[in-house]
Parts: structure tokens; C-alpha cells; sequence
């Protein structure tokens, strides 16, 4: 055997060699992990319907505060951090508190300053101070307030509500490019909108639309619908969308602008929510990155 | 204590950019195996066939294209991959947890499914939504088993909520008996939506408002969930294929949606728009993959299918590699009858975005890739030993066929080390390797299903025929007193109202 031989085979075991550890060894981890099997299948939690309320039982449950043992009037003080709040009757969280968890009761009560990066559900009536940021409010009637002596808003006469339109049956109207309504001009059907959308003062809609770029909804109008935008919504003062608010950046709501009504509940989720006070959502609003309610003044 | 937190911090970080570098070095990879092949056929046959006959030029010729396809579906899956990990994800239609509730019809598509469908008419019984807007139809299509009985029995029980569809004739097949189903739907004006899931499916309670919710939107007009294996961790076969479909899933199905591309209706744990559904013509009961055909369609007509990661639904995979074969021969099937119906109409669409055509296109041709890959490796085989026939080059060329498995085509290392990663179930990447496993057993299937479809429908203009996959569930006679009556939860929204009569269903059984 020459010396060219020998120098062939050993390239050729080194190159077996190798290949042996380059492709077996990943598989030994594989093969132990493999050992490993169950027979019984993942465990389905059948009880979690998504809803705020399953996930304010499953906090209280977590840490160690049940909604039977809730005191009847819960007030957690100013400049606290606790975990979850859960009042049978009514839960005051103070100024400047953070609720990491959960925050629940029949009617809640948030004062300015708070963080609420947890659910925060109300079966009755959720009040909220400006200048608070937040994740997920859940309750019939959410109400944003500048301070306490705003309570009276609360007590206003809404505007009045009927049912949201049906779902039609057929297809929507697709408008290429923008759409600006005409004050006090009302639209029917349902419209996919490739620009942005601007209801004019006084506007009303009868559908729902979706739009690919800002939706600006003018003082006053009305939309019996959803309004999807695969960027901003402004909705002005005293304006009205009886559906789902969707946005994929951020939704701003005026002042005194109503979204959904106390018979049929309605959502509004956006990557970030600005809210200014006299706002009320019946409903749900989820912000994936951030919420605030805005301090009064402070223009859209 | 800030230390320690700091160091995890710095740990994790540092965990991070080697994730990162990993996938940089995944995509470094199979860019180098498809172009390094290239290369070093294009070399061969320039050293050795400077006299080339043209059957040598027509092999090389082909082969170049396969590589060049093979690179292009690393290249796709790859930025889908970095989409998902790093790039703005698509919550429009997320979250939506209190909505005016449109009617709803859920199909539970049924075929001798005796040990399976009680579950699932449990499991939807118990979700939350409004009672009076809500209808469960099991569609028994031709069933031989006790099916019929014991769908007959669970319905007794919740008289108005189940409305039993006995299907005892007509054209066999999963599409054939939604047609029929979707029709009674329509004429008793039911619903407005209809929601599909196969009988070894186990919905939670949230699924059917996560499902329902998109629908707000006006334009979309197909709505899909995400398919979790119920018995993901049965045995190795399982395992690889609940791998495959967190990647599947969790980022090939989110990116896509995220990117405005073509989100793919999957035909189970999803739903459709019922005018969305006439405008776009129906149920064709011709076709295999009736979710492929369908998703199409309705994307032709301007409609969108929505993906929701969050929806998940339960589901029986094939314990065993036969049945696996069988069931993915028939999807593979079923995908290329769509690739060959829809591609000409979905390039020459004028609505359509670049991004929608292309990228819907590239999910039209997947399951044509398989057999492609087989003529490629064939190729490249024939090119090496046809020439020098030295077992070392043989090696070679094994070697890079092997890593064409892991890297080529559905390029499964990125998505599923991303997807078991975004799902925190880390520990299952060492699976990984044994993937190849289960591609190869996959490639095989959809090849021959690919070249059966080509023989027998094309060639013979014989029908496709319809193969059930076999279910493993043990379920002896379903307790009837112990199904559960679905309870109040910890608060109760007003619901909304009745805005129809419901009248008796007059189907025969």
C-alpha cells in the first residue's frame, strides 16, 4: 500500500467519520425525546370561552382570591400594585394604582393615573378616569369620565339605540380610492373601501365597510355597522357606530362618541386606543399594545 | 435579585441572537446545497460532455429548473419564517369578543364515524354562543356504522339545537354531502354563516365567536382556525406530524395573513360566508380538496379568507404511516386538481395584488414540488453515476439529497424551530432530525398520488375516489345521561333576540 492509498482511505474514513457524527448525532436527543409518549392526549380546558369573565375567575383562582370570598365594597388605596381587585358589589381602584392582573365587581371605579395592564370586567358599569392606560375593559357599559364631579355623564340621555343592521346577503360594493360622504347624506349597503373613508358631520351609514386606509367619522354621524381599517379611525364628538370597531394601527374616540349600545354589545380593538372623556363603549375595548384615556382638551 | 434578573436577561438575549444566527445559518445552508448542486453539475457536465449528446443537455436543463424552484421555495418559507419572528403581525380581526351574533350552521362532516362524532356533538354543545342563533347539523354522508344512531340519540335530547342530515345516497365524498347540506341550509334560511368540522374534531367552548367573529368585516368570505393533534403525542409518526403542523400553522398559515397573501380555508375548524360561498359557486363535489378549491375560488370573486392562530381546534392525526400515506395522497390529489383548474384564472386576474397572485401560486404548485424533487434527485443521481460510477461521489450525492429533505421544498427546520419556539414548547425541536423521516414517507405518497391523478383523471377520465382516514379514538356507547347540559358562567350577557322562526327540518332521513 503506497502512501497515495493511505491517504485516500484516511480522507475517506475522515469524511465517513464525519458524516456519521454530523447525522447521528442530532438524532440521539430525537430518540430519548422520542421515549417519551402519552397515551392520553392534551388535556382540553373546556371551561375557557375567551371571555373576560373566565379570565378574571382564572386570575382570582391564581392568586388566591375567589369571587365568593370578594369583599362587597372593595377600595384599594392611591399608589398600590396588587394583583388582582375583585368586588362583589363595587371595586374603587385608587389614583396612580397598578392592576397587574385582574379587576372586577358589579360596578368599577378607576381613578386618573392607574395602569391596568390586566382584564378589567364590570357586570354592570366600568368608570374611567383620564390619563389611565389599559389592555382589556369588558363591561355593558364602559364609561370614560375626565374626574369624580363627571359623574353626570353618566346619567346623560344617550342617543337612542335600535338593533345593528343584518347581515346582508349580498356582496359588498368595492369603491376604488377615497370616499368622502357629503354632510347629512346617508349611505346604504355595505362597501369595501381601497382609500380612506371620510363620514361628513351628520352622516349616516346603513352598513358595514371595510377600509384600507384611515376612516375619519365627522361629528355626528352614524354607522348602523362594523367599521374595519386596516390603519387609523377617528371618531369625532358625539359620533356613533352601533357594530365592531376594528383598526390595525389606532383608534382614536371623541368626546361623547358611543360605540355599540347596552342591548347589543360591540368591540373595540386596535394595536393602540386613545380615548377622550364622555366616551362610552358597550362592550369590550382591547388594546394590543396600549390604551389611554386621554386627559379633557387634548385634541384629536 | 436585579443582578440575577439581569444576567437572565442577558442570557435570554444572547439565547436569542443564537436563534436568529441558527436561522440565518438554515437559510446560508440551503441556499449553498441547491446552488452548490447547481454548480457542481453545471462543472461535470462542462469538464465531461464537451461533445454532449442533447438528452445529457435536456437532463441538465431540468434539473437546473427544479433547483431553481427549490430555491425559490427556501427563499419563500424562509421570509415567512423571519415574518413571523420578527415582523408587524395582523390582529384586525382578533379579540372580538362581543359582536352583533349572526346565525350559525355547524356541519359535522361524518362517514363511519361511530367512535368519534358523540365527542364532537358534546364539545359543541358546551361553546359559547347564543343559543337561539346557533345550529349543530352532524351531515352523515352513507354512514355503515352505529353513526346514525348515535347522532339520532344526542339529538333527541337537544331538540332545535341539533338538526340531523342523513345522507343515504347520491355522489360520495366530503364536498357532495356539504352541496347538499349548504343547500337545506339556504332554502330554510338557517344561517348566514356555516361553520365545517370533521367529526374527530374537539372545539373549545371560545371557538365558534373566534370563528364567527371575522366575519364583521365585510369582505371576508372564509374564515380558518388553527388544527391542533389531539393525540400529538401517541408515537413518532404523531409527534412528527403535530411538528408539522405548528409550522404549518403557528407560521406558514400567520404569515401569509400577515403579508396580505392567500390565508388557505383547510376545510375543517373554519367557516364560510354563505352569500360569499353562492356568489363564488357552491360546493363542487368534483373536486378532492374542496377547502383548497373553495379558498381559490372565493379569492377569484374578491373575497378574503381570514387565518386565526388563536382559534384552535383538537384533532386525531393518523397513528400510523399507511393511513398517513393515504391521507396526504389524497390532499396531494386534491391540491393539484386546484393547481390545475385555478392557475391560468389566478395569474390573469386584474384585482388581484402581486403578492396574492405569486405567492398564491407558489401554495398552488406545493403539492406538484414532491415529484419534481424525485425527477430532480433522479437526475442528478444519473448525472453523477452515469459518468464516473465512484461510490464517493455517490456518497456526495446521497448526502445532498438528504439535505434537499431538510432544506428543500417545505423547508421544515425554519418554520418548525420557529413555530415550537413561539408555542414555548422548545423541548420537541429535538425531534427535528427525524422529520426527514416523515418527509420522505410524505414525498413518496404525493408523488404517486400526483402521478395517479395525472394517469388516471387526465389519461382515463375515470373519477377520483374518496378515502376515509381511519380514527383510533376508543369510544364504546356514548352514556347519554351523562351528557352535560351546558350551565350559566360567571356573567351572562344579554343575547341577542331571534330575528327568524325556526321551523321543523324536513329532511329525510
Amino acid at each position: 500500500m503506497n502512501i497515495n492509498e493511505t491517504n485516500q482511505i484516511v480522507w475517506i474514513l475522515a469524511l465517513l467519520a464525519v458524516t456519521f457524527l454530523a447525522f447521528y448525532l442530532p438524532f440521539l436527543p430525537a430518540l430519548q425525546t422520542l421515549r417519551k409518549t402519552n397515551q392520553n392526549g392534551v388535556q382540553i380546558d373546556q371551561h375557557n370561552d375567551g371571555s373576560a369573565g373566565y379570565a378574571v375567575k382564572k386570575a382570582a383562582v391564581q392568586y388566591g382570591q375567589s369571587h365568593q370570598s370578594a369583599q362587597p365594597n372593595l377600595d384599594i388605596a392611591d399608589s398600590q400594585s396588587v394583583d388582582v381587585a375583585v368586588g362583589n358589589v363595587c371595586t374603587t381602584i385608587g389614583s396612580r394604582t397598578t392592576i397587574r392582573k385582574a379587576a372586577a365587581g358589579d360596578t368599577v371605579y378607576v381613578k386618573q393615573y392607574s395602569k391596568l395592564p390586566g382584564v378589567v370586567m364590570a357586570h354592570q358599569t366600568l368608570y374611567l378616569e383620564s390619563n389611565c392606560e389599559f389592555s382589556w375593559l369588558d363591561a355593558p357599559t364602559i364609561c370614560f369620565v375626565h374626574v369624580e364631579p363627571d359623574i353626570i355623564y353618566l346619567n346623560r340621555q344617550l342617543a337612542p339605540v335600535r338593533k345593528t343592521h343584518k347581515m346582508t346577503a349580498q356582496k359588498f360594493i368595492r369603491y376604488k380610492g377615497d370616499l368622502c360622504m357629503k354632510a347629512d347624506e346617508t349611505l346604504h349597503y355595505d362597501y369595501v373601501i381601497t382609500g380612506d373613508l371620510d363620514v361628513a358631520e351628520g352622516c349616516t351609514m346603513t352598513g358595514s365597510c371595510k377600509v384600507y386606509g384611515d376612516v375619519r367619522i365627522g361629528i355626528g354621524a352614524h354607522i348602523w355597522g362594523s367599521v374595519f381599517s386596516e390603519r387609523n379611525i377617528t371618531m369625532a364628538q358625539t359620533s356613533f357606530v352601533a357594530g365592531v370597531l376594528s383598526a390595525t394601527d389606532t383608534i382614536l374616540l371623541g368626546h361623547d362618541s358611543v360605540v355599540g349600545a347596552k342591548e347589543q354589545l360591540s368591540t373595540v380593538t386596535a394595536r393602540k386606543i386613545f380615548v377622550q372623556p364622555g366616551a362610552v363603549v358597550h362592550g369590550s375595548i382591547r388594546a394590543i399594545e396600549n390604551g389611554r384615556s386621554l386627559p379633557l382638551g387634548v385634541a384629536l | 435579585m436585579n443582578n440575577l434578573f439581569s444576567s437572565l436577561r442577558q442570557v435570554h438575549a444572547f439565547v436569542r441572537i443564537l436563534f436568529v444566527a441558527y436561522l440565518w445559518l438554515g437559510a446560508g445552508l440551503a441556499s449553498a446545497e441547491t446552488f452548490g448542486l447547481a454548480a457542481s453539475v453545471h462543472t461535470f457536465i462542462a469538464e465531461e460532455f464537451s461533445g454532449v449528446r442533447p438528452q445529457w443537455l435536456l437532463a441538465q436543463g431540468v434539473l437546473f429548473f427544479i433547483v431553481f424552484l427549490l430555491v425559490l421555495y427556501s427563499i419563500r418559507h424562509y421570509l415567512f419564517t423571519l415574518q413571523r419572528l420578527f415582523g408587524r403581525q395582523q390582529h384586525l380581526h382578533s379579540g372580538i369578543g362581543h359582536a352583533h351574533w349572526p346565525r350559525v350552521v355547524i356541519f359535522v362532516a361524518a362517514h363511519n364515524e361511530e367512535q368519534v362524532v358523540a365527542d364532537a356533538l358534546h364539545a359543541l354543545l358546551e361553546v359559547d354562543y347564543p343559543l337561539d342563533c346557533l345550529k349543530i347539523m352532524p351531515v352523515n354522508d352513507r354512514s355503515t356504522d352505529r353513526t346514525q344512531d348515535i347522532i339520532d340519540k344526542i339529538s333527541i335530547l337537544f331538540p332545535g339545537r341539533i338538526e340531523p342530515f342523513h345522507r343515504s345516497g347520491g355522489k360520495p365524498g366530503k364536498a357532495a354531502a356539504l352541496k347538499d347540506a349548504t343547500q337545506i341550509v339556504r332554502s330554510e334560511g338557517w344561517a348566514e354563516i356555516v361553520l365545517v368540522f370533521d367529526a374527530d374534531y374537539l372545539p373549545s367552548r371560545a371557538l365558534i365567536k373566534q370563528l364567527v367573529a371575522p366575519f364583521q368585516d365585510v369582505e371576508v368570505g372564509a374564515v380558518m382556525g388553527r388544527v391542533v393533534p389531539q393525540n400529538g403525542q401517541h408515537n413518532l409518526l404523531t409527534k412528527l406530524l403535530s411538528l408539522e403542523r405548528s409550522g404549518g400553522y403557528q407560521v406558514d398559515q400567520q404569515a401569509r395573513t400577515n403579508i396580505g397573501s392567500v390565508a388557505q380555508y383547510g376545510g375543517t375548524v373554519g367557516g364560510l360566508r354563505l352569500s360569499a360561498l353562492q356568489d363564488a359557486g357552491g360546493w363542487h363535489d368534483d373536486v378532492l380538496a374542496e377547502d383548497t378549491d373553495i379558498t381559490f375560488r372565493l379569492l377569484l370573486k374578491g373575497w378574503k379568507t381570514i387565518y386565526l392562530n388563536e382559534a384552535e381546534c383538537y384533532e386525531e392525526v393518523p397513528q400510523s404511516w399507511p393511513v398517513r400515506s393515504r391521507q396526504i395522497g389524497r390532499w396531494a390529489k386534491g391540491h393539484n386538481q386546484a393547481f390545475y383548474r385555478h392557475t391560468r384564472r389566478l395569474l390573469q386576474h386584474d384585482e388581484l395584488s402581486t403578492i396574492e397572485k405569486w405567492d398564491g401560486f407558489a401554495l398552488l404548485a406545493i403539492y406538484a414540488m414532491p415529484l419534481l424533487l424525485l425527477v430532480g434527485w433522479s437526475l442528478a443521481l444519473l448525472l453523477f453515476y452515469g459518468n464516473y460510477g465512484f461510490a464517493l461521489h455517490g456518497a456526495v450525492a446521497l448526502m445532498l439529497m438528504l439535505t434537499y429533505a431538510a432544506f428543500g421544498n417545505f423547508a421544515a427546520f425554519y418554520q418548525i424551530a420557529a413555530a415550537v419556539t413561539l408555542d414555548g414548547e422548545r423541548q420537541s425541536l429535538r425531534l427535528l432530525p427525524l422529520m426527514m423521516v416523515g418527509f420522505l414517507v410524505s414525498m413518496v405518497a404525493i408523488s404517486k398520488a400526483t402521478l395517479e391523478l395525472l394517469l388516471i383523471e387526465r389519461l382515463f377520465k375515470r373519477e377520483l375516489r374518496w378515502d376515509k382516514t381511519t380514527r383510533y379514538r376508543v369510544n364504546t356507547e356514548p352514556d347519554l345521561e351523562l351528557i352535560p347540559i351546558p350551565s350559566s358562567d360567571f356573567i351572562v350577557y344579554p343575547a341577542a333576540s331571534p330575528a327568524f322562526t325556526i321551523e321543523p327540518l324536513k329532511v329525510a332521513a
